[in-house]
């Protein structure tokens, strides 16, 4: 494990706006990186700096030891900017075939690399086709395609899955994770539960700051002391009434009418699940999930 | 002890990787301007919208060629030391017309791409000099090959009329194509910083406009009471123009200094501009 990302004091002044607020922090290469936070909140700010696309107003930062946008993480770095647009003169598997060689690659290494990111996210059958004949959804994936190009190292996601299909956001959770191995994947979005499946760590930031308790490793032994049940009919005043008996049980906390998190004491009944399950089976309700720990909505947002 | 320690070796770190980027970024720079200007010029000869440009100005030229060009040469008498009446004409439009197809072809250097976030992508993999030194570079090539392929269109037109001008019009063409050179390099310099700072092509050449015109009007007001200010006439692009065409031929080059300082200011405010825009 090593630091791959360093913030110190990071702020950025728009005029009288101040998107970001002396940010601090460190990030290890590894499992992908969530960033949430609400709109406006500098999430695309601190995207854009550490992408090179902007300065910063003051304090440090470096990828790899290096600023952003040296020359030196050509190759190592690359990002899915928001609402960024490839040229509408050429076509696509033109313009990331040009990015590959900008990345080093001969010209039939850089049509083969540009037709790999391609296939990767299922659009060979449109490398010929120009920007402007492909959908929204298209054109993000051509994005994230061009993220991909020479297998970097470090890779930010703004917003990846916003606007496609369910399928196709699948698709891209599927390579993230897959390429997790070797790519350390920093991801903006609005879906938690996206993060949840995909990312180890979390970064929130609210008005540019980074929040103290924003830096939290999901489904570690802290999160040990929760359980999320959801059911799939409601029965709150029974169920809850039923929980209560646990002993272990210390409070439940209703999220809607089918939905609860328990805190429980771990160490006296470390089999509670398997409790709760099988109270489920004897009294013949329908469970949909079970989850240890609360859901990353839950850690970030609930008092 | 232990973070002074730490802090040396930082500092140790550091030093090695800017020695590192000294002897690896002029490489870098070079390989990603070449791409870049490889990739600029398909944009304009490899691709269906840009050879309709082409064929576009080639009928306009045709135009120009037969009824001013030619028409003008027959008027010309050979003085000022111009010694083919067909490149005498060529001169004296080419002088204008360059500058102003220069305005329309070259404003959207940046602006679009800046607009659309499609240099996000670039910066990702090339420098902010390879990507400004590389749009201006392939934007002075496309304009030579106009240039180049113009001015041997009046030299062949020339060489038909009479047969024995060929070598003497062959030098005569090649004073006028590096005169046109030197000529455009502020011109395009000024479009490529101009780009930098607004979001459309349209915009780019207002701006041009209006600074080329206000600029000229303010001193040439300021200088009427005070003379002296007559010599910032000299940071307008192409100002030198109007002496230039009245000059011999082998005197032409002495100007070019004018053009050639304008270039090398505008270049580097440009390159200051690119460095420190957001994107």
């Amino acid at each position: 494990m090593s630091g791959i990302i360093r913030c110190e004091n990071l702020s950025k002044r728009y005029g009288s706006n101040l998107a970001l607020d002396k940010v601090s922090f460190e990030l290890e290469s590894g499992s992908p990186i969530a960033l949430v936070g609400p709109n406006g909140a500098g999430k695309t700010t601190l995207f854009s700096i550490l992408c090179g696309y902007l300065h910063p107003s003051s304090g440090s930062v470096s990828l790899f030891g290096q600023r952003p946008g040296s020359s030196k993480l050509f190759g190592q770095v690359s990002a899915l900017p928001q609402d960024a647009q490839l040229d509408p003169s050429f076509t696509i598997h033109e313009q990331l075939s040009f990015y590959a060689r900008l990345q080093g690659y001969g010209g039939k290494a850089a049509n083969m690399e540009a037709s790999r990111v391609l296939e990767l996210m299922q659009l060979t059958a449109s490398m010929t086709s120009l920007p402007s004949s492909l959908s929204h959804g298209m054109r993000k994936r051509v994005a994230i395609a061009q993220a991909l190009i020479g297998q970097p190292k470090l890779v930010f996601l703004d917003e990846p899955t916003a606007g496609l299909d369910p399928a196709n956001a699948r698709n891209i959770r599927q390579q993230i994770s897959s390429l997790s191995d070797t790519t350390t994947f920093v991801i903006s979005s609005h879906n938690l539960e996206e993060l949840e499946r995909l990312c180890d760590t979390v970064l929130l930031l609210e008005r540019g700051q980074l929040q103290q308790q924003s830096q939290v490793k999901v489904n570690t032994k802290t999160e040990w002391d929760f359980l999320t049940v959801l059911m799939n009919d409601p029965q709150t005043q029974e169920l809850q009434a039923t929980l209560q008996r646990f002993a272990s049980v210390e409070s439940i906390a209703s999220k809607n009418k089918n939905e609860f998190v328990l805190k429980y004491n771990h160490e006296q009944a470390p089999d509670l699940d398997q409790q709760l399950l099988k109270m489920f089976s004897e009294k013949g309700w329908s469970y949909r999930q079970l989850t240890r720990g609360k859901t990353l909505e839950d850690q970030l947002f609930s008092s | 002890m232990g973070e002074k320690l730490d802090l040396l070796q930082a500092v140790a770190r550091s030093k090695k990787t800017v020695e590192h980027d000294m002897l690896s970024s002029p490489v870098q720079f070079l390989r990603s301007t070449w791409l870049i200007i490889r990739f600029e010029f398909s944009r304009v000869f490899l691709s269906a919208r840009g050879w309709m440009s082409l064929f576009t100005f080639g009928l306009i030229w045709y135009l120009l060629l037969n009824y001013l060009v030619l028409n003008i040469a027959t008027l010309v008498v050979q003085d000022l030391g111009w010694p083919v009446p067909e490149l005498t004409s060529y001169w004296r439009v080419a002088l204008y017309l360059f500058p102003v197809l220069c305005l329309v072809i070259t404003a959207n250097q940046t602006c679009s791409d800046r607009r659309r976030g499609t240099l996000r992508f670039l910066v990702l993999r090339a420098d902010r000099d390879s990507i400004f030194f590389g749009r201006f570079i392939s934007q002075m090539l496309i304009q030579m090959v106009l240039v180049v392929a113009t001015a041997a269109t009046a030299l062949i037109a020339a060489v038909m009329h009479d047969g024995s001008v060929m070598w003497v019009a062959l030098g005569s063409t090649a004073i006028i194509v590096t005169n046109l050179f030197i000529v455009l390099i502020p011109i395009t310099a000024m479009m490529s910083l101009l780009s930098l700072t607004v979001n459309s092509t349209r915009q780019v050449m207002v701006l041009a406009l209006l600074i080329w015109a206000s600029a000229s009007a303010i001193i040439q007001g300021i200088s009427h009471y005070f003379p002296f200010f007559e010599v910032f006439e000299l940071i307008i692009p192409g100002r030198q123009l109007s002496d230039l065409s009245d000059l011999p031929q082998a005197e032409t080059l002495s100007l070019a200094y004018i053009p050639l300082l304008q270039g090398l200011a505008l270049l580097l405010a440009g390159r200051l501009v690119m460095q420190r825009a957001s994107l």
